[in-house]
């Protein structure tokens, strides 16, 4: 799995000015790769993710990942591969208020065409019970702290064995102990899947663990 | 899909039981409407499909009345010359030809009742009573015999009294929705012109201003090869009656009962409208307020397609619950009916025939689908515009 980022660039307009979010970025990520995209807000971090995810559409260059380049393709598709390879990891509480967290965690199941009801129910139970929620299974979001949340997001995010994780400062609104229990936990995740995973953070201690760091200014590549 | 979509209408109960009650006014008026036309139809189609006469030859003046009287029971007091028969019945075309004469009573004359129809046929050219007949005596049919109309209490074997006279009630008619049959009391017309010579003994009756012989209406049957409008002008050149035919006065009814429903339909369209925007606009915000929501789905993996389907199978759920509560509130308003327009049209003998019990279920369901229709219809924009989300702009929304 290789992720190539080639040229990429977003940008705005807001009445006569045009805001370059993301400028003329390249970058590659493998399997098993770690990097960390930093920066201050406001500097293109979440775009850049999104357009990596296929959820903002570049204005111009290239998201090839092993050689594909996702947004030549429809939308049917990358809805498609966001559902089976990508897991994301949002910096909100990301989950469904009408659903338990077992409903919460299975629903990109309801997306694929591979619905078991039975097996997907058991597997988001194995995944909550791996993220330390075994005693809420059938909590509502209301019911859950936002740490379980964000907890309740990741297992949901691994539900499809993903090979490419992005999470968008998944502990932004954590206190310290929380947040170093969802970095154990997403860093282990992406090691068990080997998978590559791109993370935005504001936390210089995290971005000093991963195995790539990108710095982001004013949408440019530092 | 269809369970994320009843959760989210379990979300806020009170907007989703407003709207629902919202389709339901709408459905059950629609519901109501539909069968109490299809019950005036009924009314009217069965009664002149029993009717049994293509038309009918009256004096000049009677046109109207015997409108009335036919649909009311009301008799026509216009009377012309019973020879006129064999003219007609000469008429290349002409099948069947019979003669009626209408005649009433009043409470002050002689009578058991007062205020009833008579009216007397001949059973040996008779051809529109006889074979209506699901109740009688087994026996051949007598001067001294009476047949009741489908609304009289009368049964088969009572006895009745009129001018001085008894007579046996021989048979009773089915119900026909035709207020000329369903009110009348049929007996022999020789008969009826002797009660008339019998009630010129009492002082205190009215002159019924006609002679023996004289008839209120010929019923023609038109042959099924001839041409009727041929038979029309035929009878047409004297200048003394007219014909009427049985489509004429449908179609005249129909006209009549048309503009009263038509202010009807009008308004239940105009509601129904009113409810497929008011849909619309709901749904429109419902979208705006859960785009974070949207987006997300998106973001893990819901197609467009997905996301229309989601905002789709939310309003038409919302709207057949709807449109089965409007069935229960067209039902009560089809009581009400009953119980009110319904009773007084039966107070002025004008019957009112419901349509079968299948055919109620049959509405009912399309009602629904009706409901089903209104629910895709007013989420089709909000669905598109749902799905037409931008999944990273839908994700930063709020922020």
């Amino acid at each position: 799995m290789m992720i190539e980022l080639q040229r990429l660039c977003r940008s705005y307009q807001i009445g006569d000015q045009v805001i370059e979010a993301v400028d003329d970025v390249s970058l590659s990520v493998g399997s098993g790769e770690f990097a960390a995209i930093i920066g201050h807000s406001g500097s293109g971090k979440s775009t850049l993710l999104s357009m990596i995810g296929g959820l903002a559409r570049p204005t111009s260059g290239k998201v090839l990942i092993d050689g594909e380049d996702i947004w030549a393709r429809d939308d049917a598709f990358r809805s498609d591969f966001r559902n089976a390879r990508i897991g994301f990891i949002f910096q909100f509480a990301s989950l469904i208020p009408t659903l338990n967290a077992i409903e919460n965690v299975a629903l990109p199941r309801t997306f694929g065409g591979r619905r078991h009801k039975a097996a997907d129910e058991e597997e988001a139970i194995m995944l909550l019970e791996k993220v330390g929620l075994g005693e809420r299974l059938f909590s509502y979001p209301n019911e859950l702290s936002g740490g379980q949340q964000r907890r309740v997001g990741i297992a949901r995010a691994l539900i499809n064995r993903p090979v490419l994780l992005l999470a968008d400062e998944p502990t932004g609104d954590l206190d310290e102990e929380t947040e170093a229990e969802v970095m154990e936990l997403l860093l282990s995740s992406y090691r068990e899947f080997k998978a590559a995973f791109l993370m935005v953070t504001h936390n210089r201690a995290i971005a000093e663990g991963a195995s790539k760091r990108v710095r982001l200014k004013n949408g440019v590549l530092q | 899909m269809l369970g994320l979509a009843l959760r989210n209408l379990q979300r806020k109960p009170f907007r989703t039981y407003a709207l629902a009650v919202a389709v339901a006014i709408a459905i059950g008026a629609v519901f109501a409407t539909a069968t109490i036309m299809w019950g005036v139809e009924r009314s009217l189609g069965q009664g002149f499909s029993k009717f049994g006469a293509d038309a009918l030859v009256v004096p000049k003046g009677a046109v109207v009345n015997i409108k009335s009287a036919l649909l009311t029971g009301e008799p026509s007091t216009f009377y012309m010359k019973g020879d006129y028969a064999s003219q007609v019945r000469a008429l290349a075309g002409v099948a069947k030809v019979t003669p009626q004469l209408f005649l009433t009573t009043s409470a002050g004359s002689h009578c058991i009742i007062g205020n009833a129809f008579l009216v007397g046929f001949d059973p040996k050219t008779d051809f529109t009573v006889m074979p209506w007949l699901y109740q009688k005596q087994e026996r051949e049919f007598g001067g001294a015999d009476v047949i009741v109309g489908g609304n009289n209490n009368y049964q088969v074997g009572d006895v009745v009294y009129f001018y001085g006279e008894t007579f046996t009630v021989f048979g009773k008619l089915d119900r026909t929705g035709l207020g000329l049959y369903d009110n009348a009391i049929f007996l022999h017309i020789d008969k009826a012109y002797d009660l008339i010579d019998s009630s010129k003994k009492y002082a205190d009756v009215p002159s019924m201003g006609f002679a023996r012989g004289d008839v209120s209406a010929l019923l023609v049957q038109i042959g099924s090869t001839a041409k009727a409008n041929l038979i029309r002008f035929a009878i047409a050149k004297n200048p003394d009656v007219r014909i009427v035919t049985a489509g004429n006065i449908v179609t005249s009814v129909r006209q009549n009962l048309t503009a009263l429903f038509t202010g009807t339909v009008a308004l239940t369209a105009v509601l129904i409208l009113g409810n497929v925007l008011m849909i619309s606009a709901i749904f429109s915000t419902i979208v705006n307020e859960r785009k974070k929501e949207l987006g997300l789905l998106r973001a893990i993996g819901a197609r467009r397609l997905s996301i229309f389907n989601l905002v789709f199978a939310e309003s038409v759920m919302l709207t057949s619950f709807g449109g089965l509560i409007g069935i229960g509130l067209g039902l009560i308003l089809l009581r009400i009916f009953a119980r009110s327009i319904g009773f007084h049209l039966e107070s002025l003998n004008i019957p009112f025939l419901w349509p079968p019990v299948l055919h109620i279920v049959l509405l009912g369901g399309a009602s629904v689908l009706f409901a089903v229709l209104m629910g895709a219809l007013g989420s089709v924009y909000p669905a598109i515009a749902g799905s037409r989300i931008e999944p990273y702009d839908a994700i930063r929304a709020g922020e």
